[in-house]
């Protein structure tokens, strides 16, 4: 009953009439509602996040496995800017620094490329295809991505179907290198990330009013016309917060690099696990997420900064 | 011109199905085969599910699976549930940002949450519990259940409960009498988020799973890296049989609810 009640309440307050026990009641519930949610996201989010900034300030434990007894993840109670330093003057860690980033974009271009035009095809797709296109799309997100990565992997192998098929046709001699390069990171990680890109760009259009275009073409103009100067623009802003999330889980591929990818082409998110399990480093580990993290952080100030500004597009949406 | 700008269209259309579909069907197919090495079988066997099934350590991780998503459901349910309510009914202030707040966790990084839940866990002594790994997974599942479950509450017509109200019900019974029958698919729909969202989580359970409570996907990991063997197409196999079985329970479920309703007219 959210509106009447919530209008008794207020008007209640404004008078001054004495709240009735229940009304109490029912004020201070809108605060114990919140209750669960305020716990859960102080005490297993931003306090873990706040942890691993102090962690990845103490000084490595320094076991390495050989005569050490006992496995110190890190040493308690100090304080030290060594792992930042390391981080950030070390040409390999410079290295996956930037290679991480180069991957984030290409991995977002592409599937930004991929995923409008498609969605505009669900979108102008009959009622029943559409359902099914939508089922398939969300198909991939309710399996494991490890067996996405896996069928991936069967499907681009020297042995696997894509390159047999290549050679029965006759048009290569000897298998293509089709795994473990650039190609297979990306089309990993554009897999895993598309469905929610798709998703998002499609509920976007179905929100514009078709009366627009319909308009458009209404008065002449071809259907790219229409498509490049109402459909296009107005649905920029929805498709800047597809952009947006895109980008940020392009940012922390991992499972991706590590299996279709090669030493070469490992992330910061390969990283973390890396030097926390194998090197038994988990300060530099800690280091290394907030390293990731603090990049979200910027992408995210990016996007506030576009979203109020005052670019052609917000004008064009009557924003 | 346009004729074969639309058959472009639609061909691009039908090469992203692909792109989407099979891998999962590889995947799939491959793990019918009876052959030690990894090819889409001409034969149809399950010996690689049998040997799943008599593995004991598959067999732990499946059951672990199973525990973690229990754990993840209860945790995002009461978190979602009671923020939904709040939302759906409460005029809040800083609404926009809380609802921001709320969500924030869904578009964070695996890895990261992994890290920080990792360190955070191993201070407070819950590191190598079923529970660390539930919160890690309720992070990403209730944002979804809450948003499922607002949506549907503000969807009620008012006039339901204040009639309820009315007639004498105190507030706890007009929720559990009349609100949780009405948004009672959504609740199902939260529910098989979770439990998807958990069973299938893999880079947290990566970094808060012990030998003793490791998850499927986490014995995958390895195996997957290492020896590649229809033994892990097998495990993954299962874990999507589990997906559907939960599926299609849910669709049952709704289907019996509206004979339900229908028997009562």
């Amino acid at each position: 009953m959210p509106p009447t009640s919530v209008a008794k309440l207020r008007t209640w307050d404004t008078v001054g009439t004495p709240l009735s026990v229940s009304a109490y009641l029912a004020r201070s519930h809108k605060y114990l509602l919140l209750l669960p949610l305020a716990l859960f996201l102080s005490v297993f989010f931003v306090m873990p996040l706040a942890w691993l900034f102090r962690v990845s300030f103490y000084a490595h434990g320094g076991a390495s496995g050989f005569g050490v007894s006992q496995v110190r993840y890190y040493i308690p109670n100090t304080f030290t800017f060594h792992n930042y330093a390391l981080f950030f003057t070390d040409r390999y860690f410079r290295h996956t620094l930037f290679f991480t980033m180069e991957l984030a974009l290409i991995v977002t271009v592409v599937t930004m490329a991929l995923a409008y035009p498609f969605a505009y095809y669900i979108y102008k797709a009959t009622p029943k295809l559409k359902l099914l296109l939508l089922v398939l799309v969300i198909l991939p997100k309710l399996s494991n991505m490890l067996v996405l990565i896996y069928g991936l992997q069967i499907l681009l192998g020297n042995a696997g179907i894509i390159n047999q098929l290549l050679s029965v046709l006759g048009v290569v001699a000897s298998p293509v290198p089709l795994v473990h390069n650039l190609f297979s990171v990306v089309l990993g990680k554009v897999l895993l990330i598309i469905p929610y890109t798709i998703l998002v760009i499609t509920a976007t259009l179905h929100t514009l009013d078709p009366a627009l275009a319909d308009a458009s073409k209404g008065m002449g103009a071809t259907p790219a016309r229409t498509f490049f100067e109402i459909t296009l623009p107005l649905s920029l802003p929805g498709t800047l917060v597809a952009l947006l999330i895109t980008m940020i889980w392009a940012l922390g591929a991992f499972v991706s690099p590590s299996i279709l990818g090669n030493p070469d082409l490992h992330t910061l998110a390969v990283e973390v696990p890396k030097q926390t399990f194998e090197n038994v480093n988990w300060a530099m580990g800690s280091a290394v997420a907030f390293v990731m993290l603090s990049l979200v952080f910027v992408l995210v100030l990016i996007y506030n900064w576009l979203h109020h500004s005052r670019l052609p597009w917000h004008m064009r949406s009557g924003r | 011109m346009r004729q074969v700008g639309r058959l472009i269209f639609h061909l691009f259309a039908l090469g992203m199905v692909a792109y989407l579909l099979l891998p999962i069907v590889i995947a799939v197919l491959v793990s019918f085969t009876p052959s030690r090495f990894i090819e889409i079988p001409t034969t149809f066997s399950l010996k690689w599910y049998r040997e799943f099934l008599e593995d004991t350590r598959w067999m732990n991780g499946f059951w672990n699976s199973v525990y973690v998503s229990g754990f993840t459901i209860v945790i995002s349910f009461v978190v979602g549930l009671t923020a939904a309510l709040s939302f759906a009914r409460y005029e809040l202030k800083w609404r926009t940002g809380l609802y921001t707040l709320a969500l924030t966790p869904v578009f964070t990084p695996a890895v990261i949450l992994g890290m920080s839940l990792l360190a955070f866990s191993h201070k407070l002594g819950l590191w190598g519990t079923y529970l660390s790994i539930a919160i890690a997974h309720s992070l990403w599942a209730y944002p979804l259940v809450f948003m499922v479950l607002k949506v549907s509450l503000e969807g009620l017509d008012p006039s339901i409960e204040e009639a309820a109200r009315g007639m004498g019900a105190r507030p706890w019974r007009t929720f559990y009498e009349i609100i949780l029958p009405l948004i009672a698919p959504s609740v199902l729909v939260g529910i098989l988020f979770s439990f998807i969202i958990s069973v299938n989580e893999f880079v947290m359970a990566l970094f808060l799973g012990t030998v003793e409570t490791e998850t499927l996907p986490r014995i995958i990991w390895p195996t997957l890296r290492y020896t590649l063997t229809p033994l892990v197409a097998a495990a993954s196999g299962v874990l999507m049989l589990l997906t559907v079985v939960v599926l299609l329970l849910a669709a049952w479920l709704m289907n019996l609810r509206k004979l339900v309703e229908f028997s009562r007219g």
